[in-house]
């Protein structure tokens, strides 16, 4: 097990690999800790970035409230809140089901648990110190790294820990074959660290000046999404929704063709959100190329999902991990269509410096993304604590508010957007700036209304992942989702594995 | 001394001479281990004997049919 292991000899060249290949089961239950550590991190933050999200919503069409409190002043609260989901929330749960997948994916146990611990522990403290920089005033007023200065280096060399780990535990893979899903997961670990750092350099320490700065700022603030974020959800889909189905993803080709467009043609599209400002003009159309070259792996991406879940609705419907994946896959699929389109400079003139960009933001960020991330949790806590969930009910209350809040988010905050961009481009129709102000409002207050709801989401997921933690598993409870009793999964020796009830046993039965 | 944007330049120049170098050790290492190879097989890596292909592997809590409905 990954404990004896030292990592000496983990680094050393000439390292032998064990030759044989871990159970499932032995795996998942040596993810335990530092999925669980990053997990209920994750959470904490959701909680802290949702209740964030609420005031600045709030705040948006009702200014007085909390406004006596510096602290609570707008301007430090939405960048807190913006902060405490991308850097708590959503990196977190991106660590642990990348753990885990890499873990499962590579045939290993997980080795070196004590680097993540110490990375996990770093990680949060840096969360902490950055959202408290925030609150306090500290922060760089730059889009997507608004944590004080102080803070980058904690998350880099946090972050150094969690590559050098992934790169270990590839080394020391026993799987035959290197999953589409682990090319994801491979690409992202090295694009994380490569945005972040020059986004550091170049934006905080050793800020540029003029049209480089916008242009690395959106470089970095788009490519988080692209190169952190949606490697890390296509990953966990890929490997879901196969899975949970018990089926191959459509076509294992299509999915080369998917990874290597994505990975060709996303650095480029962040320009797009520059279009029309001070930047020349040639790198703007490079921009829009890149993010209509896009269409290309979207549509392969979507095939490969969609087509693998055709004929299979049912089962999707009865699976909780399904629902919010394939919610996540439908919706990447839109997001990204939506994306490539606004990128155009007839459509583009009409949503930027509008609330049409938010509403586009938060359907990446959450309708994709973080939809996956809840879904890959319902598969992934079973797993690692041999218990089930304990209701259904808060299970169905955590997808039916998260689906329609965010939904209802997105399309009404977008039709807010397209007018104010159409009152915005007619001035001579609409000379009142702070008229057309006015008419977001009933948009905005709408926008808090679908907060609430997606808060009530969150309250019922960390409910039901709070009494699961506490819950005393059933000795004799053989749940669907583990195909044998805990306590036979508890146990990783040859003997124990022979007494297990073997699922191909039922399935030769069966057939 | 180095002026500031010489600073940031230099890393950003340092960190792709890495990463271009990173890239090519990647490149070499998936010609020699032929990635293309088997696409069938690959694509079936994620199923085992404890997970197999045919069998679906999750439901919701106490919803889920008896062992032997699982299969498609």
């Amino acid at each position: 097990m990954s404990r004896h292991e030292s990592l000496a000899s983990s680094l050393d060249p000439r390292a032998s690999i064990p030759p044989e290949r871990a159970e499932l089961h032995v795996i998942d239950r040596s993810t335990r800790g530092p999925a669980l550590l990053f997990i209920l991190a994750g959470v904490f933050w959701l909680m802290v970035g949702t209740l964030l999200a609420l005031v600045a919503s709030w705040k948006m069409h009702n200014p007085e409230m909390l406004s006596t409190a510096e602290w609570l002043t707008f301007g430090r609260v939405r960048p807190a809140h913006m902060n405490a989901v991308v850097y708590g929330w959503s990196t977190n749960a991106a660590f642990a089901v990348s753990f885990w997948l890499m873990a499962r994916l590579c045939r290993t146990p997980l080795r070196h648990a004590g680097m993540l611990y110490v990375s996990g522990t770093m990680w949060n403290i840096g969360v902490l110190i950055g959202l408290v920089g925030i609150l306090r005033g500290d922060g760089v007023p730059v889009e997507w790294l608004e944590f004080p200065a102080y803070v980058g280096p904690i998350l880099f060399v946090s972050y150094a820990l969690i590559g050098t780990w992934g790169v270990i535990m590839f080394r020391f893979r026993r799987s035959e074959y290197t999953y589409v899903s682990q090319w994801f997961l491979l690409a992202a670990l090295f694009w994380f660290p490569w945005l972040y750092s020059i986004a550091q350099i170049m934006l905080v320490f050793r800020p540029t000046v003029g049209v480089v700065q916008a242009l690395t700022n959106w470089w970095f603030a788009h490519n988080i999404l692209g190169l952190w974020f949606t490697p890390t959800g296509l990953a966990a889909a890929y490997y879901f929704i196969p899975k949970v189905l018990g089926k191959p993803i459509h076509s294992y080709h299509l999915s080369v063709v998917g990874f290597w467009s994505f990975a060709f043609f996303y650095n480029w599209a962040g320009v797009h959100h520059l279009i029309g400002g001070p930047v020349p003009v040639w790198v703007q159309t490079a921009g829009i190329v890149a993010s209509l070259l896009m269409v290309i792996p979207v549509v392969v991406t979507a095939v490969n999902h969609h087509f693998t879940v055709v004929g299979s609705f049912r089962q999707v419907w009865a699976s909780p991990t399904l629902r919010f994946i394939v919610f996540g896959a439908v919706n990447y699929t839109l997001v990204s269509l939506t994306g490539s389109l606004m990128s155009l400079r007839s459509v583009n003139v009409l949503f930027h410096f509008t609330h049409g960009t938010p509403a586009h933001s938060h359907h990446g960020m959450y309708a994709f993304f973080t939809m996956i991330m809840f879904g890959s949790m319902y598969f992934i806590l079973p797993r690692i604590l041999l218990k089930e969930w304990p209701s259904a009910s808060l299970i169905s209350i955590h997808f039916w508010t998260t689906s329609v809040g965010i939904m209802f988010y997105v399309i009404e905050l977008s039709i807010g957007g397209m007018i104010q961009g159409i009152e915005l481009n007619n001035p001579a129709k609409y000379p009142d700036f702070i008229a057309i102000v006015r008419d977001t409002v009933p948009y905005l207050f709408m926008r808090s209304i679908a907060g609430i709801l997606i808060f009530v989401g969150h309250i019922a997921f960390a409910v039901n992942l709070t009494w699961m933690l506490f819950r005393r598993p059933s000795g004799s409870e053989t749940t669907p989702t583990m195909f044998a009793t805990p306590r036979a999964m508890t146990v990783p020796t040859p003997s124990a594995l022979a007494g297990m009830p073997s699922p191909g046993d039922s399935t030769a039965q069966a057939r | 001394m180095l002026s500031t944007l010489s600073w940031s330049m230099a890393f950003v120049i340092i960190a792709g001479v890495c990463l271009g170098a990173w890239v090519v050790v990647a490149i070499v290492w998936s010609v020699r281990h032929r990635p293309f190879r088997d696409m069938d097989r690959q694509a079936r890596v994620i199923f085992d004997d404890l997970e197999p292909e045919g069998t679906r592997t999750d439901f919701f809590p106490k919803k889920g049919p008896p062992p032997s409905e699982y299969l498609l």
